[in-house]
């Protein structure tokens, strides 16, 4: 009875809406004509106060509207349906866009495991996101793109990176936290975990971001890909090369054949327990041309009120989120019984930073592992995969952001913000950048930490003015038929998109 | 009707009931009303001494500070008073509007804050000279008290 009610009630919080009130200023030097269909209040230059309950159109040099005009004590007022730019000294507008999870989060998130799976269940992934840097002198390092599956406010999720940087002299860690697309960052909660461990394991999240410590590492004896090429140089060490698909997979798709799969072996001591498979891999831009060119390019204006509404909606997400999850991700599976079995499914990690993933495989009786990993046709890039044994669980410490600071000097108000999921974000625009400090403290003796940068939050993408033009409206239907709209488009840009999304990334100074 | 029936209806009742926290716009006054934001100041002072709370319209923000139309219930009653950052501890809108900083040991107000109260004043333009004098005199007032 706990359990259903437990799940009843995560579903019935993960559809709450959380409204909050944002002001905007409305910037009319482009001479642009400009619609605002929320109120706006307009602060003339004669000290008056002009109010648009219903909102305005700026054309022609005349601001239009239904407005009620106060005078500089607000003891009279007309009704005024035009007011001349140049009479205008300011103008904001006001919305209440949606913002939930957060309080979903926050009121289920203790002990219930069942009710975070509910809502896990539906993550989603698909372009850019926050990006995460440290520093080496001036040399930056991308460390992590963080909740790149959360494209609107009910998509709000959490995600564990794997940090390659390490504590400074002062024990202290600074990570840059940067926007580089154009999106509006929502930012919940920031924080790194640290891992306390023997010198010589390595600590790794799994599929769900639990750290799990492992010991010594096992590199593939055969590795292959779907059409048993052999690809172990591509896939044996972290460097330069990977595996990807190739073009000409995209000769042969069909809905019955849309899975590409590797396959890998490795030799296991006898003895050994405990093993984990260890994986590094990034996603294709394949979920990138699936949500621009797919879901929101071919919705043209709708798409507008798809990421801000029609996602909200219980029974949308469930169903967009349930497909995402089904077609998308990767599988592994280990050879048992004459048969490839699952074992994990690990969710998109993102296309920009490379992913780092351990997975507890279940113990075997044959001193030959086969392991497979398949996934939707070209939908990832493989660094490295090895096996590792002694894989355990770990506890990990939480470090909260200790010092903000940003273009404009120190910012004390903006760690409370990212402490914990809670109603407050800090919101990022376009090449906004700050930089994070975290108290790690003096490591203990004879031990090495490793640390990971635990996040929440959601972002919503900004339409591209070719994207509004684009000359069919229709809705988006997640199925088949998308995910091969996505494949074929993918099919012929796919060489030239890279290019295109790094082109579209901004610089932020 | 068992306890897992009573339980389920309930549940299914606020997922259909599609649950709003939080404000929805029409619910809000500053949108629709020509006055700034109210809000909420504290002002420094010694560790276990109770601070100072002052409440009103917000009315202009500068660099400098806020410009308020106290309420009647704060010290002094109803009145134009000069607020500095420098002895400002906290500042926040008491409406709807997540707007809130605590002001650093320097007396600096942050850049981010100061616009983010610009956009809740009722004058976000700023104030000139003129306009100043005579806001101040509908409060019946010839000089702008600055708190201390």
């Amino acid at each position: 009875v706990r359990r259903i009610f437990v799940v009843l009630l995560s579903l019935s919080l993960a559809s709450c809406v959380v409204h909050r009130l944002d002001i905007q200023p409305i910037d009319v030097s482009g001479g642009a004509p400009i619609t605002v269909e929320t109120p706006v209040k307009a602060h003339l230059k004669d000290g008056s106060t002009v109010v648009f309950e219903d909102g305005i159109t700026v054309a022609n040099n005349i601001v239009s509207g239904n407005g009620r005009r106060f005078d500089l004590t607000l003891q009279s007022s007309v009704t005024v349906t035009e007011v001349p730019l140049d009479e205008v000294a300011a103008m904001e507008s006001y919305q209440t866009p949606v913002s939930t999870g957060a309080t979903a989060a926050a009121s289920t998130g203790s002990g219930i495991g069942i009710a975070l799976g509910s809502v896990t269940a539906i993550m989603l992934l698909f372009g850019s996101c926050p990006t995460v840097y440290s520093f080496d002198g001036d040399a930056a390092y991308l460390e992590a793109e963080t909740f790149s599956y959360s494209i609107a406010p009910s998509f709000q999720s959490s995600d564990i990176d794997r940090l390659g940087i390490r504590a400074d002299a002062d024990s202290m860690l600074v990570l840059e936290l940067r926007n580089e697309m154009l999106e509006t960052h929502y930012i919940d909660r920031m924080q790194v975990l640290e891992v306390t461990h023997e010198p010589g394991q390595r600590v790794y999240p799994d599929e769900n971001g639990k750290p799990l410590v492992v010991g010594t590492m096992i590199a593939p004896s055969r590795a292959t890909d779907f059409l048993g090429r052999d690809i172990l140089a591509e896939v044996i060490g972290s460097d330069d090369r990977f595996w990807s698909s190739g073009a000409e997979r995209f000769d042969d798709i069909t809905p019955e054949n849309v899975l590409d799969h590797l396959d890998f072996e490795f030799d296991v001591p006898p003895g050994a327990k405990d093993i984990a498979l260890v994986l590094r891999m990034r996603n294709s831009l394949l979920s990138t041309v699936l949500f621009y060119d797919v879901m929101l390019k071919q919705q043209n204006f709708k798409a507008l009120e798809w990421m801000g509404e029609d996602l909200n909606r219980l029974g949308n997400k469930m169903e967009l989120g349930l497909w995402y999850r089904k077609q998308m991700g990767a599988t592994v599976s280990v050879w048992r019984d004459g048969r490839y079995r699952k074992v994990a499914r690990i969710g998109d990690q993102g296309p920009i930073a490379w992913s780092e993933r351990a997975i507890a495989l279940p113990a075997g009786n044959s001193d030959t592992l086969k392991v497979r990993v398949s996934f939707v046709a070209d939908a990832w890039r493989v660094d490295q995969v090895s096996v590792a044994q002694n894989a355990q669980r770990t506890r990990s410490r939480t470090l909260p952001v200790d010092r903000v600071y940003g273009p404009e000097g120190d910012r004390d108000d903006i760690p409370d913000f990212l402490h914990k999921s809670d109603e407050t974000y800090l919101i990022t625009k376009p090449q906004d950048w700050l930089r994070l400090s975290f108290d790690a403290g003096p490591v203990e003796e004879h031990k090495e930490r490793t640390f990971f940068l635990a996040s929440e939050g959601y972002y919503m993408e900004w339409m591209r003015a070719d994207w509004l033009q684009h000359e069919t409206r229709q809705t988006f239907v997640p199925g088949d038929e998308a995910l091969l709209q996505a494949i074929s488009i993918w099919a012929d840009t796919r060489d030239e998109m890279r290019k295109q999304f790094d082109s579209i990334k901004l610089a932020v100074r | 009707m068992t306890y897992l029936r009573a339980l389920t209806q309930a549940v299914v009742c606020l997922i259909l009931g599609a649950c709003h926290v939080g404000p929805q716009i029409d619910e809000i006054r500053i949108p629709y009303s020509p006055y700034g934001a109210d809000v909420s100041i504290k002002i420094n002072a010694p560790v276990r001494e109770k601070k100072r709370e002052y409440r009103g319209e917000l009315l202009e923000t500068t660099a400098e500070g806020l410009l308020v139309g106290l309420s009647a219930d704060s010290p002094g009653g109803t009145q134009m008073v000069f607020v500095p950052w420098r002895i400002i501890y906290s500042a926040g809108a008491t409406e709807a509007v997540d707007i809130k900083t605590r002001v650093r040991a320097t007396g600096q107000s942050h850049e981010g804050a100061v616009d983010k109260f610009r956009l809740i004043s009722r004058f976000p333009q700023g104030l000139s000279p003129d306009l100043h004098d005579a806001l101040l005199a509908s409060f019946g007032q010839t000089t702008v008290l600055t708190i201390e």
